[in-house]
């Protein structure tokens, strides 16, 4: 064991911490499959509306790579299949009939066994492959290109986020039958990386398989792009798989029992949200069986992820493939601060020291959606370095992207980035730049030019 | 308050619309806006939700009052060399009651008018309003021009008026003589903003600091306003033909210019004129930073705590002076000029502390790196100590020092930047 102490960063003490107990969140009317969480793919329906599935029963494909099939998490009826432009789907909606009392069956899914190549394609076949991501990209693997490790992620530090090793409490079967089925796909090794001194990881820390890797510090010590950098830094041409432990089990009960892995949890977090806890729930359900039935109203914004990293959806939304939190805050629609650039400004928090926040060290805040300034020119005053634990600067980087130098973008560590990693810059700059967005530009010209 | 939004946004909508009258001033009226009012946007639906309370007008803010105890000072100490003058000039017969010639402020607030040869100064009263008298006007012109330019652009570009002059326009007023002809700052002002930053694109594209620009323009297109021993002491006397506000006939050489005259030793001569303590605390001519050193060091202290100026650069800076200063003395070996002076007293003489601090940590025209920072920074005191031991003309560095570096920042990053690169690359 390893640790590995991060110095730069900054955690957002916000108010709404999920309390640690499980509740169980009834069945959802509903599931909705989105198409737009897996950018890249050429999604075909493989249902009607109308036609009854069973829960694992392949809904959709890749014209990419048609092994790769996505599966409904329920026993059903297809409800509703949405197409956008040049009938490109954009989601499927499944009634889920045990809602309403039915039994729910599953499709025979062949269990992982042989060869990596026989690995693949059973995990392929049971709409599973898409929990993992790869870095660079941070985006879904292309099968054929063998990483040189696996990352798991038993941590996260971002604000308010579920606890992963508290979420698999209990589940140390699966996760042993799944780094089983990791070891599988990659020449190298298997690394666990935990926070230092966390809660519930007795039955973590007796896995066999993973070489486990300590975090300790500020956001973003928990995220894998800083584990990647500390524990084994990948080559250009190099990939690594990277999933969180809650992927890890999904995968590892599949392998058990040869069923679709349909439940999750999913913390509920945030100062607006009501009854913050763990809920076990159905993957892909309404919002709504989070919050007793009805959508969260109110000038809220619900967020699917955390406040550096998700994705805000409609109050009447529901949960992606991925998710593992969700986070409401308040909106803050019209709310303007009178001369809220020149005044002390106690109640509100900064990383900056011009902001008195500093003075209350175990204050937890409310923060709600606004910029709190205007759009402005790069003015670098240090911050990002600042929040950036990564051997990268992050202002040269992205000027070299907005150049659209990727050569050189590459070579200042485009590659070692997502998204995720840059949050906290956005977060802390003054002139308000949504340094992700651009980040995430770069990785797609990247792509696109090969 | 709420009267005040409901009134803003009645007048909104002549401007906002893009088919309403107004809508070309549009930039005009959002910084008024937000000036009061924190604009209304929010975060992006995906990635970051949530942001930072600070925005570009606090920073700007932060800087500003890290500047106050030295613009305090500068308006003290304005009217205390002012009475100076004028006491000594009285003692010798040259001034009298009669012959004083009153400013705008001072009409109002009339100064004591009732002295003879053994009459008490300093009058503090009278210091402050004499110190406002000189100080406000510059201020204004600093301000007025430098603002009017940006939002001129900001219209043209249709783009939000940007904070950056905010910063700039109090620094020009504390880096140039308090005698300054409003005539001349406004020309400076001018040219700085539109060549020294609107060309480039505005805040966050110039190459060099905007302020610094205007002292540079100053320096050599007024040269007479600018230096010698007749600049640093405003007065109110406008003379024909000498387009200034000096005290007519009195003569008040900077602790530089002492120096750099020096046949002996230069630390003798200095502390012959002015003490250790009178060049720490600011009782000495001079532009309106330059004056105190603890006031900058207040400063200082604010922009290190706040995280808004560079430590890195400020440390560096110092150092590299020091470090010089010493060099240069025990190198030459010279007993005599501006090389012999000791190395603290490089820092106590000049602009050099005021320049390091609130000029050189300017963010977008020093490097990003913070190695290109180290490096920066001790450069800009090597620089400086340069033009101050062997330049025969100037008797100040500062100025040529960190414009000389704003140009080189990016070069200094290159090289940074190039390492990080070599070190990834390694790995591959």
């Amino acid at each position: 064991m390893t640790i590995h102490t991060i110095n730069k960063g900054f955690d957002l003490r916000l108010a709404g911490r999920p309390d640690a107990v499980f509740a169980d969140a009834p069945e959802p009317a509903r599931v909705c499959l989105e198409t737009a969480a897996f950018p890249g793919i050429k999604p075909k329906v493989l249902v009607k509306e109308g036609d009854r599935v069973v829960t694992g029963q392949p809904v959709f494909l890749d014209k990419t790579d048609r092994e790769l099939v996505w599966c409904s998490p329920v026993t059903g009826a297809v409800l509703r299949i949405d197409f956008g432009e040049r009938r490109f789907l954009q989601r499927i909606v499944i009634e889920n009939g045990a809602a309403k009392g039915g039994r729910e069956q599953f499709a025979e899914l062949s269990r992982p066994g042989g060869d990596r190549a026989a690995v693949v394609k059973a995990i392929k076949a049971a709409g599973l492959w898409p929990l993992l991501r790869q870095r660079p990209l941070g985006k879904m693997p292309h099968s054929d290109k063998v990483p040189v490790a696996i990352f798991v992620n038993g941590m996260d530090t971002a604000p308010l986020a579920a606890d992963p090793a508290f979420a698999v409490q209990g589940r140390k079967d699966d996760l042993q039958a799944g780094v089983a089925v990791l070891e599988k796909l990659t020449t190298g090794k298997v690394y666990l990386t935990l926070r230092a001194a966390g809660d519930h990881q007795a039955d973590l820390r007796d896995l066999k398989g993973v070489e486990v890797h300590d975090f300790a510090g500020p956001h973003p010590a928990g995220l894998v792009g800083t584990h990647i950098s500390r524990i084994r830094p990948l080559k250009v041409t190099e990939i690594a798989y990277v999933l969180s432990l809650q992927d890890l089990a999904r995968l590892g009960e599949w392998a058990r029992t040869g069923r679709y892995p349909a439940k999750t949890v999913v913390a509920l977090a945030g100062s607006a949200a009501p009854g913050r806890k763990y809920y076990r729930v159905r993957q892909s359900a309404e919002l709504a069986v989070l919050s007793g039935g009805k959508a969260i109203a109110g000038d809220v914004r619900v967020i699917d992820g955390t406040v550096l990293s998700g994705n805000a959806t409609a109050p009447d939304g529901h949960l992606g493939f991925h998710s593992t939190t969700v986070t409401v805050i308040p909106e803050g629609t019209d709310q303007r601060d009178l001369f809220g650039w020149a005044l002390p400004q106690f109640g509100k928090l900064s990383f900056h020291r011009s902001v008195f926040s500093w003075l209350l060290p175990k204050k937890e805040y409310v923060l709600d959606a606004r910029l709190n300034g205007g759009h402005r020119p790069i003015v670098n005053i240090g911050a990002w370095e600042s929040v950036t634990p990564l051997d990268i600067h992050p202002s040269y980087l992205l000027r070299a992207i907005q150049a659209n130098d990727i050569e050189e973008a590459v070579k200042l560590g485009l590659l070692e980035v997502t998204e995720e990693d840059v949050a906290l810059c956005t977060f802390v700059d003054p002139c308000k730049i949504d340094v992700g967005k651009v980040i995430r530009q770069g990785l797609d010209l990247y792509e696109k030019e090969g | 308050m709420q009267f005040l939004r409901n009134l803003i946004e009645k007048q909104r909508k002549l401007y906002h619309a893009p088919d309403s009258k107004l809508h070309k001033v549009w930039p005009l009226f959002d910084a008024f806006e937000t000036f009061l009012f924190a604009p209304d946007h929010r975060a992006g639906r995906s990635g970051v939700q949530v942001r930072d309370y600070v925005d570009l007008k606090r920073v700007m803010n932060t800087v500003i009052i890290a500047m106050l105890p030295c613009l305090l000072w500068a308006i003290w100490n304005t009217g205390a060399q002012h009475f100076h003058a004028i006491a000594v000039m009285a003692k010798a017969g040259k001034v009298t009651p009669d012959g004083y010639v009153l400013g705008w402020l001072q009409t109002v607030f009339p100064p004591d008018l009732a002295w003879d040869a053994s009459s008490a100064w300093p009058r503090p009263f009278d210091n402050v309003v004499f110190g406002l008298q000189r100080m406000l006007p510059i201020l204004l012109v600093s301000y007025g021009v430098g603002l009017g330019i940006e939002m001129m652009f900001s219209v043209l570009r249709k783009e939000e008026v940007s904070e950056g002059f905010l910063v700039s326009g109090m620094l020009i007023a504390l880096i140039v003589p308090a005698s300054i002809p409003l005539w001349q700052l406004a020309c400076g002002v001018a040219f700085a903003v539109v060549l020294g930053k609107e060309v480039f694109g505005g805040t966050g594209m110039n190459i060099f600091n905007p302020a610094m620009m205007v002292r540079a323009f100053l320096f050599f297109a007024f040269a007479a306003q600018m230096s010698g021993d007749q600049v640093w002491v405003a007065g109110n006397q406008s003379p024909s033909g000498v387009p200034s506000h000096v005290v007519d006939g009195f003569s008040s050489p900077t602790a530089l210019a002492i120096v750099k005259q020096a046949t002996t030793g230069a630390s003798d001569a200095l502390t012959s004129v002015y003490s250790h303590a009178d060049l720490f605390f600011g009782n000495i001519p001079g532009s309106a930073g330059e004056m105190s050193k603890l006031a900058v060091l207040l400063g200082a202290f604010w922009l290190i705590f706040t995280g808004v100026g560079s430590w890195r650069v400020m440390l560096a800076g110092v150092m590299g002076l020091l470090a010089s200063a010493f060099l240069m003395k025990s190198v030459s070996g010279a007993t005599t000029g501006p090389i012999s002076l000791m190395p603290y007293e490089q820092l106590l003489c000049g602009g050099f502390l005021f320049g390091i601090v609130f000029m050189a940590t300017d963010p977008v025209s020093s490097p990003e790196t913070n190695t290109g920072k180290w490096i920066y920074g001790a450069l800009i005191g090597f620089v400086t100590i340069l033009v101050r031991t062997i330049n025969p003309a100037y008797p100040e560095g500062t100025m040529l020092a960190i414009l000389l570096l704003n140009a080189f920042a990016p070069g200094i990053d290159h090289f940074v930047v190039a390492a990080n690169i070599k070190r990834r690359m390694a790995r591959a």
